[in-house]
């Protein structure tokens, strides 16, 4: 007895919708929670067709569908993936979740059906796939916004390559042709112009690789940075040799980054490291690394590159940084670019550097990197 | 089947007119060279070559010339019974890894990138010129 009442309990106050049929498709049984989703009155669908809950336009085949369920009955469900609709009292159609089982009671067949409205389900679905949609078209307009980027970058660069290709070579052939006939002032002023243009090839060059860092990037991957370091010492090897610049570093870490701008980063900051060294003093370069954390809790690694070069004032801290930006005026040799990129870098990575020195007695540069980083993952296709 | 020449017929393809004229002055320099003609585009390239007298010991070949390029020139050149033989060899601005893997697979001699300096031209030139002198005097060449 007590069974009994439970299981009718059971029955009666699910939230899903449970309803009962006989082999003529006629309803014997439905809880409450089935009565309300399809807005009928306790008791007004007992003994009527199931086809009263099935759009108009689906009976027929619903009819159908049941011979054959009655044929070869077994546990299923309907309405997965595809698009099931119920109709209400009021006419009006919504979206369902049917599974249906079949039980024998005194050879007597019946079919348990658990319908499920999924309206809000659907709304929901439908609002992600949306914004998924928004969101390949604005990455979609994002490469083909950064492809043009690069092509004008590209195509900008070439084109003022060009003349700047020019001039060298005929004020080459003019010095070869002419050099004697041009008398001291001549050969000056020749000489100045020339210099002239393989700066203005080097800037071009320069600005460049900066509007590739964007424009060109790889996505991050796991990028051991021992290699890199190792990988740029190598490169390094002959600027190394001539200054017997002596170079120590810690153990660096593995770290979620994109590969070509490790490397530029690397090779930028070791070669100004080199570059700016004392005169007549064996120039020491100490890498250093440890973990911190940014704002929101991110691990970063902390690496420090100190020299024991000619420094500089740190008043100069903002400007070193910006592009073309040289507290040295034209003495040492390179564009000024080489730290910018520096920090484009560090700052694409989740990090930022910056710079402790005091001039004559070197400089330290900071550059923070995030550890990991986001990594969408490839689209799978949801069920 | 040339008759023995004593040093190198070549020709210059570039629609550049200053390019042209510069890499004429560099070969200049050079003592391998006997005489220089110029064409302007991929076009003009080809009827110059079809025409069995003036059939030069090496080609220097632009990539990026208006009416066929160097590539499709190349190409062509390459798969010609008559003028496969002649040395291709690329002078361009491009300094691209992909322009230099499609010059191989046309079957393009050698690769280079137009330098800055008109010294570096010479030497270039200069260097360009023995080598391919050396090989035409070669008793057995390939192919």
């Amino acid at each position: 007895m007590k069974e009994e009442v439970t299981l009718a309990a059971l029955f009666d106050f699910a939230t899903e919708g449970i309803l009962v049929t006989n082999q003529k498709g006629e309803i014997i049984r439905i809880n409450r929670a089935a009565e309300i989703m399809f807005g009928y009155e306790k008791g007004e669908l007992d003994h009527r067709p199931i086809e009263w809950l099935i759009p108009m336009k689906a009976r027929p085949m619903h009819s159908k569908y049941r011979e054959g369920f009655a044929k070869d009955p077994h546990p299923r469900g309907m309405g997965k993936g595809m698009d099931l609709f119920a109709v209400r009292k009021d006419g009006s159609e919504f979206p369902v979740e049917v599974s249906l089982s079949p039980f024998t009671v005194n050879e007597h067949a019946y079919v348990i059906a658990f319908i499920i409205d999924i309206t809000v389900r659907k709304q929901q679905q439908d609002a992600i796939r949306q914004q998924k949609e928004m969101l390949e078209a604005y990455s979609e307009n994002l490469k083909a916004s950064n492809e043009e980027l690069q092509n004008f970058a590209y195509i900008s660069s070439h084109d003022l390559q060009e003349p700047l290709r020019k001039i060298r070579a005929f004020g080459d052939r003019l010095k070869m042709m002419e050099y004697d006939k041009l008398g001291d002032q001549g050969k000056d002023y020749l000489d100045r112009m020339l210099n002239a243009a393989v700066r203005m090839q080097t800037l071009i060059n320069d600005l460049l690789t900066f509007s590739r860092l964007t424009t060109r990037a790889k996505s991050f991957q796991p990028v051991d940075l021992e290699k890199v370091l190792r990988e740029v010492l190598s490169d390094m090897e002959v600027t190394v040799e001539k200054s017997g610049a002596v170079i120590r570093h810690d153990p660096l870490p593995v770290i979620d980054a994109e590969p070509t701008q490790m490397r530029q980063l690397f090779q930028n900051l070791l070669s100004n490291a080199i570059k700016f060294r004392h005169e007549n003093s064996v120039p020491e370069v100490t890498i250093s690394c440890r973990t911190v954390h940014d704002d929101y809790g991110n691990e970063l690694a902390e690496i420090r590159v100190k020299d024991n070069g000619i420094g500089f004032d740190t008043k100069y801290n903002d400007r070193i940084f910006n592009i073309f930006q040289r507290l040295d005026g034209l003495k040492y040799e390179g564009s000024g670019i080489g730290l910018a990129i520096c920090r484009k870098i560090a700052i694409r990575h989740g990090g930022n550097i910056t710079a402790e020195s005091e001039p004559g007695k070197g400089a330290t540069f900071i550059v923070t990197l995030k550890k990991q980083q986001f990594v969408p993952i490839p689209n799978e296709e949801n069920d | 089947m040339s008759a023995a020449r004593t040093k190198l017929q070549i020709l210059i393809a570039d629609d550049d007119a200053e390019d042209r004229m510069l890499i004429s002055d560099a070969l200049r320099e050079s003592k391998y060279r006997d005489h220089i003609s110029q064409v302007e585009n991929g076009e003009e390239l080809i009827d110059f070559l079809h025409q069995e007298t003036k059939r030069p010991d090496l080609i220097l070949l632009d990539l990026n010339m208006p009416k066929k390029d160097g590539r499709e020139a190349l190409k062509e050149i390459k798969t010609d019974e008559l003028l496969k033989n002649i040395p291709v060899v690329i002078l361009t601005t491009s300094n691209s890894e992909d322009d230099i893997e499609i010059t191989y697979s046309l079957g393009g001699n050698s690769y280079i990138t137009k330098p800055s300096g008109f010294h570096d031209m010479v030497e270039i030139m200069e260097n360009v010129c023995r080598y391919w002198f050396k090989i035409s005097e070669l008793p057995n060449k390939a192919g």
